[in-house]
């Protein structure tokens, strides 16, 4: 059996490596993109673009207009009418417009009390509400520090809950370590899936298929060629990413077992090249591979936990998310690169990309004994 | 063009070869809508139901009114009570919690005495924008419990802080649902990578199986055959342009505010520069395997990263926004935004339209050039 899986196993790394344009994509992938959208890839509220329109024009307005500045805010525009104030949301030229109405200081000099107009652009949800959030807080500070210069109470000696938060794994909040990560695993996935189910079809469309099975090869044999061949390629791959890229680039701190990790993109290229086999089974040529390739990984890529919050999830489609490898490799890759976990820890994410991997290789075999046996 | 013999053969040829294959004309129409449902019910940005625990040492009933109103909020769910700080870091790590809230044992008394008291929360940072968004949340749910349980325990005769109130406005969406950037976005993300796809083997798979001999020793010219082989992927793209909005219209209900005429107009135009993107990858390359995965790449998640889908390309990074301003969704993602939220046209739009003219010039004017009619 060695023999003969070795034979094919050459075959395999020729007919990869033989494909020269296919080489410089794979590296690609894995290197420059990944670098990409780990140091492009900003989802936090930062130099959010902002125009000022300051009908008040007084001192304190003035003081608090300059309070939107860098790192949340940039101010781009300062307008003088309703108009501008149109057109700059319309085109999208800033995201955000601070009103600070006509009377506004005299209002917190007489009353002690003041209020602004903040409006956003709401065609991103996401990042409006964090900026209407930071807009207030700029407010609130404001305000406690005009307390502060009159004489006026601060809030400091009443009774208050005081938040002290504290964000573990990743204190200073960069998100190239997320993106980084995030986008190698997507790779992972991509490559891991259309490589070997592309491979097969191909095979299945120009006959050679009947020339791997008339020799002494069985079909289980030519099929883990095809895994362990991608495999190694893919494991290798990785490799060069998280020592060219992601360690010494994006600098990802030290942490949680290398090997493990290495151990945990094995089982998932295995489940993973499960799909594309699966794939291959079902479609008799490319075109139709495209379609459910794409039908395939776009839910595994998108809907795994990785944009969408799980828990944020209706319940039926959180149940579905159990189909999905990445879920499980998402949380063994963050849990052992960014916090240090341990085996003790992520092994049930093992045991269900195995169960999943084992389940998707057994039909596999089947419908391959159905057809070819 | 319209009585051009030659081009009529491809496309027919070509539109045959499709029709011909069942599976492949089903999926054809059937992947794109259900990935619009799929993403549409599933992917938001909404932080919601994040589980938490706490280590209260306090518990008296002012700890338990402020965890009851974390746990009535739609944004944290309460999942334990511990005795030991252990089990927070843990159920963090192991990705069970998002957060972990420790109460001092002095929490109560210290409030009653009219002094500040700290509360500590550990936020998963695995996922950052996530970490600040839950951070926000607590800030917000902080302040309302300052405000409405302990307002009574003003000390008396001094004059309060002034306050400035930020009344906050979202134009286009004045509710903020996720759902009515999302589904347009989605339109514009979809309609890039799928018609590309489609595209991509339309050439190296005759190369492949050596039928391209047979345009070789043709008379058909160059052009003729690149236009010939955009058409047919450009159609399915409108068909299912016409699908999606559809689904985005009826089934999500999302505010349509602009001109449907505008939008087919840009649509047809933006598919055309797609669907020879992919046209070119399949040209330039020699295998289809190559071809596939180099189209896959370019458009699949850059669609969804670079776009403008999640963040608005001002606040990213100087690298990611140089790919924003090469991608062609950028600038339909833009029109489909405007069009549906914000009810404008061609009027604002123009330069947007000029430079997807502009890719669809380039693409099928590259196609052109590389397509060789000879071997090697």
């Amino acid at each position: 059996m060695l023999s003969r899986l070795a034979a094919l196993l050459r075959k395999e790394y020729l007919q990869f490596f033989r494909d020269r344009a296919l080489i410089y994509i794979v590296l690609y992938v894995f290197t420059l993109e990944i670098y990409m959208a780990g140091t492009g890839f900003n989802i936090q509220v930062t130099n959010y673009p902002t125009a000022i329109y300051d009908r008040d024009n007084t001192q304190i307005s003035v003081q608090l207009a300059e309070k939107f500045r860098h790192p949340h805010f940039r101010v781009t525009h300062l307008i003088y009418s309703d108009q501008e104030l149109e057109t700059l949301l319309n085109r999208g030229t800033v995201s955000l417009v601070l009103v600070i109405p006509h009377g506004f200081a005299r209002s917190l000099a007489e009353q002690n009390r003041g209020e602004v107009q903040a409006i956003t652009d709401g065609t991103l949800s996401n990042t409006a509400l964090l900026a209407l959030g930071y807009a207030s807080l700029i407010a609130r500070d404001y305000a406690r520090e005009l307390g502060q210069t009159l004489g006026r109470h601060a809030t400091a000696t009443l009774p208050a809950v005081k938040l002290k938060p504290r964000v573990a794994f990743n204190p200073n909040q960069r998100s190239e370590w997320f993106a980084g990560l995030m986008e190698l695993f997507s790779v992972i996935t991509l490559v891991a899936i259309l490589l070997p189910a592309a491979a097969m079809v191909r095979e299945k469309e120009y006959g050679t298929i009947e020339q791997l099975l008339v020799t002494p090869a069985r079909p289980v044999e030519i099929m883990l060629a095809k895994v362990l061949s991608m495999a190694s390629i893919i494991l290798v791959a990785s490799f060069l990413s998280l020592f060219l890229v992601i360690y010494p680039v994006l600098e990802l701190p030290w942490r949680g077992s290398l090997t493990l990790f290495l151990a945990a993109t094995a089982l998932y290229v295995f489940c993973a090249t499960g799909f594309g086999m699966v794939i291959a089974t079902i479609c008799r040529n490319l075109p139709q591979t495209i379609l459910f390739i794409l039908m395939i990984i776009s839910p595994i890529l998108f809907l795994s936990g990785s944009w969408t919050p799980l828990e944020a999830m209706s319940p039926g489609l959180r149940l579905i998310t159990y189909l999905s490898p990445l879920k499980y490799y998402l949380n063994i890759g963050y849990n052992i690169l960014l916090k240090g976990a341990g085996v003790a820890i992520v092994w049930p994410d093992f045991l269900g990309l195995a169960s999943l991997g084992s389940l998707l290789f057994i039909f596999c075999a089947f419908r391959f004994r159905q057809h070819f046996g | 063009m319209l009585r051009n013999r030659r081009l009529y053969a491809v496309v027919s040829k070509e539109v045959k070869e499709i029709l011909r294959d069942r599976l492949y004309i089903l999926m054809a129409f059937v992947v794109p809508v259900l990935l619009t449902i799929m993403f549409g019910y599933g992917l938001t940005l909404d932080v919601k139901n994040i589980p938490f625990a706490v280590f209260d040492l306090n518990r008296s009933s002012l700890s338990r009114e402020y965890l009851d109103r974390l746990g009535r909020s739609q944004y944290f769910t309460l999942q334990d009570y511990v005795t030991r700080p252990a089990p927070l870091e843990e159920g963090l790590i192991r990705g069970s919690l998002r957060l972990g809230l420790i109460i001092p044992p002095e929490f109560d008394r210290r409030l009653y005495l009219g002094q500040e008291s700290e509360i500590q929360a550990l936020i998963d940072g695995a996922f950052p924008d996530r970490a600040e968004t839950i951070r926000s949340y607590l800030e917000f749910i902080s302040l309302e419990f300052n405000r409405d349980v302990l307002a009574g325990g003003r000390p008396p005769g001094l004059i309060p802080e002034p306050q400035i109130a930020v009344e906050t406005r979202a134009w286009f969406n004045s509710t903020l649902e996720s759902k009515n950037f999302i589904v347009p976005g989605l339109l514009a993300a979809n309609l890039f990578f799928y018609p590309a796809l489609l595209a991509s083997i339309a050439v190296v798979r005759e190369k492949e199986s050596g039928s391209i001999f047979n345009i070789y020793c043709s008379p058909i010219r160059r052009w003729e055959y690149v236009v010939g082989k955009v058409i047919p992927y450009w159609v399915i793209g409108i068909i299912n342009f016409i699908l999606l909005f559809l689904l985005a219209i009826y089934l999500f209900a999302v505010p349509f505010r602009g001109s449907f005429v505008f939008l087919t107009l840009a649509a047809v135009l933006y598919l055309g520069v797609c669907t020879s993107l992919g046209l070119l990858m399949s040209i330039l390359f020699k295998t289809q395997v190559a071809a596939m995965l180099i189209t896959t790449v370019i458009t699949l998640i850059p669609a969804f990263i670079y776009s403008g889908f999640f963040i608005s390309v001002p606040s990213m990074g100087a690298e990611a926004r140089f790919m924003a301003y090469i991608l062609p969704v950028t600038y339909f993602m833009e029109v489909v935004r405007g069009v549906f939220l914000k009810g404008l046209g061609l009027r604002q739009y123009v330069l947007n339209l000029l430079i997807l003219a502009g890719f669809l010039a380039a693409f099928v004017g590259l196609s052109i050039h590389k397509l060789k009619k000879r071997v090697g």
